[in-house]
């Protein structure tokens, strides 16, 4: 069984099940059905191979379109790592689906345009060269617009946000693309390492700024993230944890593919380095960093639960071009590894708000609270995603960012650290709003007879929710995968084993730590039932100091509004959304370009034959100059 | 993975330790207070007795399971985390985790304690959480620094190693990065939650926050909680900035007893420097907390770090 060797066949488990769920999307049960079992068979075809390890990093399977134009397939460990987050994630999220969007109104073929992103993403990461990744990538982007409008106000503006940068981040691959055929005469993954080998300082810098342009705006890298908040808050609840979860890392794959391979440790090394640590190196881990913190402080100002998990989302994946940037083993092994933790913990997020949302039909925190009372189960599973979300030890969260950490300091980047540690503070802060505004405080009236979420929405969460907890027992387990990745992409992992991880600097040993937990755990037990358990008494029963707060206490008193409204104060006139003005203006001086464009193009025929007729002539007198044709 | 018979014992009493030091600490420091108020105060011994009252309380209430959780998160996270602290030289478990897993250790207790302080419903306790960690993102921006500075001085980031590169006549981190110190020592200040910056708690007004409905033997929780993580934080300290503690040679009974003890003393030393200033100050506003924050200590804080960065490059 050597089913990956032949891409193929996972894009064709996968385009049958696109091409079903897209046919048949009026009988929408058929639609699931179809999708599910595609996407699960894929996932079983990619774990299998994954654990046989039979994974041939050299071959490529070439499709032959025209003469001399051909798509190459292929994968190796590197890019087997996303595959894998992305493919396995797929089922859990179609299973996901199916109770939410079974009552949703019939409107857009949900399943089918959630297919064909899927296939896309599926082949970004088997691609192997430019052209089969710009059309894959293309293939990913454009079904998501269909699922943006949620029909919430501002939905529209956020289609809008999502098509500009899709745009923006498709003419950033096309670029790539042209440099590399233009200097190598070809588009293949050896030739664009070729052209940057071969190719002047500028090639290379432009290189990494077009990377960043194609990459960076899939993977919310500042200051091409003001898209991220708008199109995840609007999103069909279902399909958020796999827009966050799953479509973001192939941005990140890409960034990866520029850095690590395209241009390659030697190039940026050849332009001096401290400690191991290169300029555009550096020039990327600070972007990061500041990503992450941007991220961070948006998102414990948001009242809006999906924007603060959006907004979470794009500070995790600062952390990431962090370790991308700092480099050298330890990083990048904590990258690689912070890609598996995020597509896990962010799709548990967004799935336990997406029951919340699902039950109750709320998304502002100050008007939800109490949730513990009523959906416990989802509440379990969204804090252990929370805790992996801010690296709380008991998660396997912990484990990347350690090696984030760690890299930073081998380098001795003294000031990465800080910037990071206050990132992962507002991490703590917006975290606990969540889970205050959510699912603590005060039940509601209208919400007291809610029913916990379906069978079918819990039991992907509790699935995803097992992993992070295991996985802090054995931080190991994903550095087997991380290490071949790493080999494929000519760097050497850090000193692990199955129970601890080693770095320069410093060691975490997953197990004991939890040990000290469980010990902690069992020494708090015994003090706590020492004594009975205490009496249950109402929510509403509490210290008042003899007032009552609002006259007619009957009524709920949930504090969630402003949640840190003295550091939004203190914060707002420095995060003034400055970006996105900027932004604003671009979109001004192009839209005035746009204008002059019609101004010509006016819908006037006469005009248009009077164009083409001067274009002939123009192309006329070229070819009759230079060409010698005539 | 191998530990000695030492370390095996010293798992299994730090705990108890950190349980009796930390409310030998509150007792001496309520006496400390009363006497700069011209005060008798109460016995030392205060603090126990009060602990052993409140468990043997008959009856306790509950808004629901996550407050019991919080109260069990709060031990359970302050337990894990002084297992990870040097003591008197004594690198418990600290080589099984370094100071950046402690650094996210330390958060498992007050993020524990906040759930179930959040579960109650009163919005006091809210109130007093998002004031307790916007204070902690204040403090985090100097003490990370702080942190970094340290780590990238002795090139190591276990605390364990850290101790033992201190050991010797002078060779105190204090000395070598003084600035560091400075600034460590001020985030201690809001780390132990003393006035001025007392505002998560803050009886007057938002009646003790996140404590307002823990009563019993779920207030005796936190308590507990709170006398252990003062040893946790004022050791955390000791260790990096004050050799430790280790003075005597480590490896007899009977120096490392005497190191556990010089240990304890330096904590304490820096939990009553930490309550003097308690007693002359009133409260800040949030606003202002963070303002000073990201001011002077973190000025401080940076200076030493930039100083450790460009020593570390070999330019001076």
């Amino acid at each position: 069984m050597n089913l990956i060797n032949e891409p193929a066949t996972l894009l064709i488990i996968l385009g049958t099940g696109a091409g079903t769920a897209l046919l048949l999307w009026k009988v929408r049960w058929m639609a699931a059905l179809m999708s599910i079992i595609s996407s699960a068979i894929a996932a079983g075809v990619v774990i299998h191979t994954g654990l046989l390890g039979k994974i041939a990093s050299n071959e490529i399977w070439e499709f032959e379109i025209f003469n001399d134009l051909s798509l190459t397939l292929g994968t190796n460990w590197f890019s087997y790592l996303f595959l894998a987050s992305i493919a396995v994630l797929a089922p859990l999220v179609l299973i996901y689906s199916w109770e939410p969007m079974r009552t949703r109104q019939k409107d857009r073929p949900f399943y089918g345009l959630f297919m064909i992103s899927l296939v896309g993403a599926v082949g970004v990461t088997m691609a192997r060269d430019l052209l089969t990744l710009f059309l894959f990538w293309e293939l990913m982007t454009w079904p998501v617009i269909l699922l943006i409008g949620d029909g919430r106000p501002r939905s529209g503006k956020a289609m809008k946000l999502y098509f500009g940068f899709g745009m923006l981040s498709a003419s950033g691959i096309l670029g790539i693309l042209s440099i590399v055929s233009w200097s190598e005469g070809g588009v293949a993954y050896t030739d664009a390492v070729n052209a940057m080998a071969d190719g002047s300082t500028g090639i290379r810098i432009a290189m990494v700024l077009l990377g960043a342009m194609a990459f960076g705006t899939k993977a919310a890298l500042a200051p091409f993230h003001i898209w991220a908040p708008a199109a995840y808050g609007h999103t069909e609840d279902p399909f958020t944890a796999f827009f966050s979860g799953g479509l973001s890392k192939t941005g990140i794959y890409g960034a990866f593919l520029v850095v690590d391979v395209f241009i390659g440790t030697t190039i940026l090394i050849s332009y001096g380095s401290v400690n191991g640590l290169t300029p555009i190196g550096f020039f990327i881990a600070i972007t990061g960093a500041i990503t992450a913190l941007i991220g961070g402080i948006m998102a414990m100002m948001q009242d809006d639960a999906k924007k603060l998990l959006a907004y979470s989302s794009i500070s995790q994946l600062g952390y990431i071009f962090v370790g991308l940037g700092v480099g050298g083993s330890t990083a990048t092994a904590g990258a690689l590894y912070h890609v598996l933790n995020h597509t896990a913990f962010k799709a548990v997020l967004f799935m336990g708000l997406g029951a919340v949302i699902y039950r109750t039909g709320e998304y502002r925190l100050s008007k939800l609270g109490g949730m513990i009372h009523v959906m416990p189960l989802t509440f379990w599973c969204f804090l252990v995603g929370i805790f992996a979300a801010a690296a709380i030890p008991i998660t396997s969260g912990l484990a990347s960012k350690w090696l984030i950490y760690e890299g930073a300091l081998e380098k001795g980047v003294g000031i990465l650290v800080p910037i990071l540690f206050l990132a992962s503070a507002a991490a703590f802060l917006y975290s606990f709003r969540i889970l205050q505004g959510g699912f603590m405080g005060q039940l509601r009236d209208e919400f007291k007879d809610i029913k916990e979420a379906p069978i079918t929405m819990l039991i992907p969460m509790i699935i995803i929710m097992i992993a992070l907890i295991v996985v802090a027992f054995i931080p190991g387990l994903p550095m087997e995968l991380i290490s071949r990745a790493m080999a494929d992409i000519g760097m050497e992992a850090p000193e692990y084993s199955l129970i601890s991880l080693e770095s320069g600097v410093g060691s975490y040993s997953g197990l004991v730590v939890m040990l000290a937990v469980v010990a902690g755990f069992i020494t708090a037990v015994l003090m706590f039932f020492s004594r009975p358990l205490g009496r249950h008494i109402d929510l509403r029963d509490t210290f008042t100091a003899g007032e009552e707060p609002i006259p007619n206490m009957d009524k709920r008193y949930h504090y969630a509004w402003k949640f840190y409204a003295p550091y939004e104060r203190f914060l707002r006139p420095y995060f003034n959304n400055w970006i996105g003005k900027g932004w604003a203006k671009v979109y001004k001086v192009s839209s005035q370009v746009a204008r002059l464009h019609r101004s010509v193009m006016n819908g006037d025929m006469t005009g248009y034959i009077w164009l083409i007729f001067g274009a002939m002539v123009l192309v006329g007198m070229v070819l009759y100059r230079y060409g010698g044709w005539f | 993975m191998t530990f000695s018979t030492t370390s095996w014992v010293m798992i299994f009493l730090t705990p108890i330790l950190a349980f009796i030091l930390g409310h030998l600490f509150l007792g001496i420091s309520r006496k400390f207070t009363a006497r700069i108020h011209r005060r008798v105060g109460p016995p030392v011994m205060q603090q126990f007795i009060d602990v052993m009252k409140l468990f043997g309380k008959r009856e306790s209430t509950t808004h629901s399971w996550v407050q019991d959780m919080g109260a069990l998160f709060a031990v359970i996270g302050v337990i894990a985390s002084i297992l990870f602290i040097p003591i008197g030289g004594e690198a418990v478990l600290s080589f099984q985790g370094d100071l950046i897993v402690l650094a996210y250790l330390l958060v498992i207790a007050p993020l524990g304690m906040a759930l179930g302080t959040g579960a109650t419903g009163n919005p006091n306790s809210a109130i007093g959480v998002s004031r307790g960690l916007m204070l902690m993102m204040a403090y985090e921006l100097p003490f990370a620094m702080v942190l970094v500075a340290v780590m990238l001085y002795y090139d190591t980031a276990s605390l364990g190693d850290i101790v033992a590169a201190q050991k010797g006549a002078f060779n105190w981190a204090i000395l070598a990065l003084p600035l560091s110190a400075i600034a460590a020592d001020l985030s201690l200040q809001a780390m132990l939650g003393e006035k001025p910056f007392d505002q998560p708690v803050a009886p007057s007004e938002i009646a003790s926050g996140p404590m307002v409905e823990f009563g019993g033997k779920y207030l005796g929780m936190l308590m507990v909680w709170h006398a252990m993580s003062i040893v946790v934080e004022a050791g955390l300290f000791v260790d990096l900035f004050l050799g430790g503690g280790v003075i005597f040679p480590g490896d007899s009974v009977l120096g490392l007893i005497g190191n556990i003890i010089v240990w304890a003393i330096l904590a304490l030393m820096m939990w009553l420097i930490s309550v003097s200033i308690n007693t002359v100050f009133g409260r800040f506003k949030m606003g202002q907390s963070l303002k000073f924050y990201w001011g002077v200590p973190t000025l401080l804080a940076l200076l030493s770090l930039s100083y450790v960065v460009i020593s570390n490059l070999g330019v001076i």
